[in-house]
C-alpha cells in the first residue's frame, strides 16, 4: 500500500495541464448546450477541437501511463470497462470516455468535464473506447502507448464494406501504439499482425517481410477445449482453422475454461479459478484481454518505480492474482447484460449488434427455460441492413418461449424465426406497447410466486427505448445512465 | 451451417398438401464454396430453398463444393453466396477448372442463384482495382469493374415477372449487362448493377445473379418458387404445373409483412 500511494505521489507532480483559456471556452459551451436541452457531449468537443487542435493531444500526452485505445468490432464498452476498473484497483486513476462518445470530439467533450478550470487532468492514464473509424483519426493525432484490439466481425458491412478493411483500420491503430498491442489471438484478422506470416505487411513492403509495428505484441487467447465452443459459437470455426495456425502463437493469458458463472484462466502458465458477475463467454474472454492488458502497463509502471523488478515472478503472480480477483467484481457495462425485478419477475435486458454476439448471448445463457423477447430496430444506430439476423442460429430458442417480437424489423424478426422453426406468439412493433403487454399479459404474470425470467434481446436504439420503460416500471437505474443514454440516441452513429 | 435434410416436419408453415405429384424426386443443391462465399445472410437464401422443398415434402441432396472438389454433373440447383474475389483467391482458380461442368449445368437449365462475388464470376471478366483483369466463366454475357464509391443501402425495384423485389444492397463491383441478357429487375430505389441503366441483377435461362441482400428470398418467396419449379423440371425433364408447389400461407404472409415495412424504410 506505502509503494502504491509512493507512486501516485509521484505521478501526481506530472498531471496534465491544459490552456485555461481552451478549457473555461470549453466548459461554457457545455454549459450553454446542457442549458440548451442538449446532451452537453458533443458539442463542446466540436468548438474546442476548432478552436485548439492541439488541447487533446496536448493534455493527453502528458499523462503518466499514456494512452490505451480500446477498439474491435464487439465488447469494446464492457472491455473498456473493465480494464479501467482493473487500472483503479491497482491504485491508478483512470480518465475515460464512459459515456460512449466514442469518437475524437466526445473525447475531448469528456475530458472537458473532467478537467479542473486550473487545467489539471487529474488522471494516471487514459483508456478510452473508439470505434474502428473513429480509432484512426485518433491515433493520428494521439499516439496511444497501448492498444487493445477485440476482434473484426462482419456486423458493420454497411458501414465499411469488408472485414478486411475494417482490419486495415485496426492495423492503423496498432501501427501507431508505442508501446504494447495487445491481440485476440482466436481471430484471423488480427492474430497475425506484427508477424512474419501478416500478409498486408508482405504485400505493402515489396516483397520484404518487415514487421510494421513498433510496438511490442501481446495476445490474449483460448484454451483448446473451449476454443471449438467460442469459434461455433461466432461461426467462425472452419475459417479459422483454415487460416495460417495461429493458435499456435504464445498467448500470456488464456480462458481455459468455463461454466457457468466459474471460469479459469491460465496467465505464463499458472492457473487461476474464479466466479465473475460478468455473464457470457465472450465477456469473459474479453477479460482476459484486459487482464492481458493491464498486466502490461503494470510491469511498465513497475520499471518507472525504484525498487522493483518486473522479473520478480512471484511478485508478478500476486498481482495476476490480484487482478482476476478485481475481474470477478466486475459487472457489465449498461445494456450489456442489465437486469431488473419486475413484479418478482427477473428480467433481463441484453444488447444485441451482430450475428455474433447475438448467437454468443443465446448459447451464453443458461438452459433454463425462460420467456423471450426479441425488439429489432434497423436505424442508423442499429445498422440499416438486418441481413445479419440470418446468421444467427435461432434453433437455440427452441426450449424457450419467445413471447413477443417487435421493433421496426419485428416482421423480418418473425419471418426469420418461421425459417429456424421457432414459434413466437405475438408481434407488436411498438416496443413500449410490446414490453408492457409481456410484463402485464404473460400467465404467470402477478398471482405466481415464481414467475418465469424474461430475456429481452434489443438491437442498439431498441435498448434506448425498452430501458428508460423498465426503469420507470422497475424503479432502478441511475439518472447518469439514463443522461448517458439520452445523449447516445440524439447523435448520429456513435457506437460502435 | 449445419442442415436438416430430413423431410417429415411438413406441418410448419400452413402447407397446403394437395400434391399432384405421387413424390417428388430427390432434388440435389450444390452449394459452391460454402466456407470462403458466404457474407451478410447468404445463409438465409439457401436456409429458405431447403426449407420450401422440406416442407413440401421434396426430398433433397445437399453437396457442399469445395475447393478441388468433383462438379456434381447431377445439380438441380447452384447456389453461390457473396464474396470478395481477389486476383490471388482460390475460388477463383478452383472455379475456372470446373467451368465446362458449370457452364454445362446451367445451359441445361439447372436453377441457379448467385450473389455478389459468385455473381461477378458468372459474367465474362471481372477487372480488379489494380487494373488487373480476371476471366469469369462466360454464363452470363457482362462485365464488371470494381472501381469507385461502394453501392450501400436498402433497394427496391420491380420485377416484370415477380413484382416488387425488396433488398439491400452493398457492394463496389459495377456490373454491365450485354444487350441480349436482362436484369433480373429494374431498381426504384438504390443503384443496382451500375448506378447508371437501372439494372439490378441477371436472369437468364433458370439462372438469376444479384446484389441484393437481406438476404433476397425470405422476402421474395416467389423467386425461391420459382427456382425449385424450376430445379423439379430440370430434374424430371418436362414440364411441371406451378401449382405441385405447395401454398406456403403462413411463412408468405410474414414474408408479405416484412416486404411492406422492408418498402416503408427506404
Amino acid at each position: 500500500m506505502n509503494q502504491q500511494q509512493k507512486g501516485n505521489s509521484r505521478v501526481a507532480k506530472s498531471r496534465a495541464y491544459g490552456n485555461p483559456f481552451v478549457i473555461a471556452l470549453g466548459k461554457a459551451v457545455r454549459g450553454l448546450a446542457r442549458v440548451r436541452g442538449g446532451s452537453g457531449s458533443a458539442i463542446p468537443g466540436v468548438v474546442v477541437d476548432k478552436v485548439a487542435p492541439d488541447f487533446a493531444p496536448r493534455v493527453l500526452g502528458a499523462l503518466p501511463y499514456g494512452v490505451v485505445v480500446v477498439s474491435g468490432t464487439n465488447g469494446k464498452t464492457t472491455t473498456t470497462k473493465i480494464v479501467t476498473e482493473l487500472l483503479e484497483s491497482q491504485g491508478l486513476k483512470v480518465f475515460t470516455n464512459s459515456s460512449g462518445s466514442n469518437f475524437m470530439r466526445g473525447v475531448i467533450a469528456s475530458l472537458l468535464s473532467e478537467i479542473t478550470v486550473g487545467g489539471r487532468l487529474e488522471a494516471d492514464i487514459a483508456v478510452l473506447e473508439l470505434d474502428e473509424a473513429h480509432a484512426v483519426h485518433f491515433v493520428k493525432r494521439v499516439a496511444p502507448r497501448y492498444s487493445l484490439l477485440l476482434n473484426v466481425m462482419p456486423d458493420q458491412l454497411d458501414r465499411f464494406g469488408t472485414v478486411e478493411y475494417t482490419a486495415s483500420l485496426l492495423r492503423q491503430v496498432a501501427e501507431r501504439t508505442t508501446g504494447t498491442v495487445v491481440l485476440n489471438r482466436e481471430d484471423a484478422q488480427l492474430s497475425l499482425f506484427g508477424t512474419q506470416s501478416d500478409k498486408a505487411d508482405i504485400s505493402e513492403a515489396s516483397g520484404a517481410d518487415t514487421n510494421s509495428l513498433i510496438a511490442r505484441v501481446c495476445r490474449f487467447g483460448l484454451g483448446e477445449q473451449i476454443r471449438d465452443r467460442f469459434l461455433t459459437a461466432i461461426g467462425a470455426a472452419e475459417k479459422a482453422t483454415d487460416n495460417n495456425g495461429f493458435e499456435s502463437l504464445p498467448a500470456t493469458v488464456l480462458l481455459t475454461s468455463m461454466e457457468g458463472k466459474d471460469v479459469s484462466y491460465e496467465i505464463i502458465g499458472d492457473t487461476f479459478n474464479a466466479s465473475l458477475v460478468l455473464k457470457g463467454l465472450h465477456n469473459a474472454y474479453n477479460g482476459a484481454g484486459a487482464i492481458a492488458l493491464v498486466r502490461e502497463i503494470m510491469a511498465d509502471g513497475a520499471k518507472l518505480k525504484e525498487g522493483q523488478n518486473p522479473q520478480d515472478t512471484d511478485r508478478s503472480k500476486e498481482c495476476d492474482r490480484k487482478l482476476v480477483a478485481a475481474l470477478t467484481k466486475i459487472e457489465s457495462a449498461f445494456g450489456r447484460g442489465e437486469s431488473f425485478v419486475f413484479n418478482g419477475r427477473e428480467i433481463e435486458m441484453l444488447l444485441v449488434k451482430n450475428a455474433g454476439g447475438f448467437s454468443l448471448a443465446l448459447e451464453s445463457f443458461d438452459s433454463e427455460e425462460c420467456l423471450v423477447m426479441i425488439v429489432a430496430n434497423d436505424e442508423v444506430g442499429d445498422g440499416r441492413d438486418v441481413s445479419w439476423l440470418y446468421d444467427v442460429d435461432f434453433t437455440l430458442l427452441k426450449d424457450n418461449e419467445v413471447v413477443m417480437l417487435s421493433g421496426s424489423r419485428a416482421y423480418d424478426m418473425a419471418l426469420r424465426l418461421q425459417y429456424d422453426e421457432v414459434p413466437y406468439q405475438n408481434v407488436v412493433l411498438d416496443p413500449i406497447t410490446a414490453l408492457d403487454q409481456v410484463l402485464t399479459g404473460a400467465k404467470d404474470a402477478g398471482n405466481s410466486t415464481n414467475p418465469r425470467p424474461l430475456h429481452i434481446f434489443c438491437t442498439y436504439t431498441a435498448m434506448m427505448r425498452v430501458r428508460p420503460r423498465l426503469i420507470a416500471l422497475t424503479g432502478v437505474g441511475s439518472t447518469t445512465r439514463v443522461a448517458a443514454t439520452d445523449s447516445l440516441s440524439t447523435g448520429k452513429k456513435q457506437v460502435n | 451451417m449445419t442442415t436438416n435434410t430430413n423431410i417429415n416436419s411438413n406441418t410448419s408453415a400452413g402447407v397446403q398438401t394437395n400434391t399432384k405429384l405421387e413424390t417428388f424426386p430427390e432434388l440435389t443443391v450444390v452449394h459452391l464454396y460454402p466456407h470462403e462465399m458466404d457474407i451478410n445472410g447468404d445463409y438465409g437464401n439457401l436456409l429458405t430453398l431447403l426449407k420450401r422443398m422440406q416442407w413440401r415434402g421434396i426430398p433433397v441432396k445437399r453437396v457442399r463444393h469445395n475447393i478441388g472438389d468433383e462438379f456434381p454433373q447431377d445439380a438441380d440447383i447452384i447456389f453461390g453466396g457473396g464474396g470478395e474475389i481477389t486476383d490471388k483467391s482460390d475460388v477463383h482458380c478452383d472455379i475456372l477448372r470446373i467451368k465446362d461442368q458449370l457452364r454445362f449445368v446451367v445451359e441445361q437449365g439447372a436453377a441457379t442463384l448467385v450473389f455478389g462475388g459468385s455473381y461477378q464470376l458468372f459474367g465474362s471478366g471481372i477487372k480488379l482495382e489494380n487494373s488487373e483483369e480476371l476471366e469469369g466463366l462466360g454464363l452470363f454475357d457482362m462485365h464488371t469493374v470494381i472501381e469507385g464509391e461502394r453501392f450501400i443501402g436498402n433497394v427496391a425495384a420491380k420485377s416484370d415477372r415477380f413484382g416488387t423485389i425488396v433488398g439491400f444492397e452493398n457492394h463496389a463491383g459495377k456490373t454491365y449487362l450485354k444487350e441480349r441478357f436482362k436484369p433480373l429487375a429494374q431498381v426504384t430505389k438504390g443503384l443496382g448493377n451500375n448506378g447508371s441503366d437501372s439494372g439490378e441483377g441477371v436472369h437468364y435461362r433458370h439462372a438469376i445473379g444479384s446484389y441484393l441482400y437481406g438476404p433476397l428470398l425470405p422476402k421474395n418467396p416467389a423467386i425461391a418458387d420459382y427456382l425449385i419449379h424450376k430445379a423439379l423440371e430440370h430434374h424430371l425433364g418436362r414440364r411441371v404445373a406451378a401449382d405441385e408447389l405447395a401454398l406456403l400461407t403462413e411463412v408468405d404472409a410474414c414474408a408479405v409483412k416484412a416486404a411492406e415495412i422492408a418498402l416503408s424504410r427506404l
